[in-house]
């Protein structure tokens, strides 16, 4: 995740992690934020303390990547690690999609 | 002295008097009035002066134009201009290569691929208030890009 913040980051791909805690302890942003420091990192991370964002996703799992596209459209859902391969190559396919604002 | 000579000896070659046929040694005669050495030695120095004169007038008309090329100042800018011009032009012509590299276009193996993805619904906007790394954002705001929003835990 972070080497694909790093790859990408200037052509035009965002990464958001919600943080939605499991446990009461993971609520503590203090918590969090060392956790960023200690994994090195530096992408945006929105706190969902109170699994608003969760519950309008529907979401059901950690871990979840929701892909979406240059229109705001969700284009693949991983869920769970590994097949890092496979969703570099949904980034670099969405990156490469024409797109014209409307 | 030797130029009036030889050039006698010369006008006589052009002429086509053939009645003596080596130059060398027609040259050699006509100087034989004040040679001081002996007449063998003396034709070949008079062969030897004038292989040099026809390698120098080989060597001059290569030089000649090469002297005049470097002429005048206005010519030298207006070359210095026209190779400033071609380097600007190259340059651009890099820059926009480079641009095409970096938006290409999805390949054939990409577009299968974005085919297979079928759109799933407009994605929800991110309702947080608290964000670490960033001033709040919102999708809305972020048309355009592509947005991997992972749910995650730290614990």
């Amino acid at each position: 995740m972070r080497e694909w913040h790093e790859k990408y980051a200037d052509d035009g791909f965002v990464i958001i992690g919600v943080h939605t805690p499991e446990f009461r302890h993971e609520r503590d942003v203090k918590n969090v934020e060392n956790s960023l420091l200690r994994l090195n990192i530096d992408f945006a991370v929105a706190i969902d303390n109170d699994w608003k964002t969760w519950r309008s996703y529907n979401n059901r799992y950690w871990p979840a990547m929701y892909f979406i596209d240059k229109a705001g459209q969700i284009r693949y859902l991983k869920i769970g690690e590994g097949q890092y391969a496979y969703s570099e190559s949904v980034i670099q396919a969405l990156l490469a999609e024409p797109y014209t604002a409307n | 002295m030797i130029v009036k000579t030889l050039t006698k000896a010369l006008t006589d070659n052009a002429v086509g008097r053939r009645d003596r046929p080596d130059l060398g040694h027609r040259c050699a005669v006509r100087l034989s009035c004040w040679r001081p050495w002996g007449g063998k030695r003396y034709r070949l120095a008079v062969l030897a002066l004038f292989c040099m004169l026809l390698l120098a007038g080989c060597v001059m008309p290569q030089t000649m134009p090469a002297q005049s090329d470097q002429g005048t100042q206005s010519d030298q800018d207006a070359k210095v201009e026209a190779i400033q011009t071609r380097v600007a032009e190259e340059r651009a012509q890099q820059a926009s290569d480079r641009e095409e590299a970096m938006a290409p276009g999805p390949t054939a193996e990409q577009l299968e691929l974005l085919a297979k993805l079928r759109p799933q619904g407009e994605a929800p906007e991110l309702l947080n208030e608290v964000w670490l790394n960033s001033e709040p954002l919102k999708l809305a705001d972020l048309r355009g890009n592509v947005v991997l929003v992972e749910f995650w835990t730290y614990g």
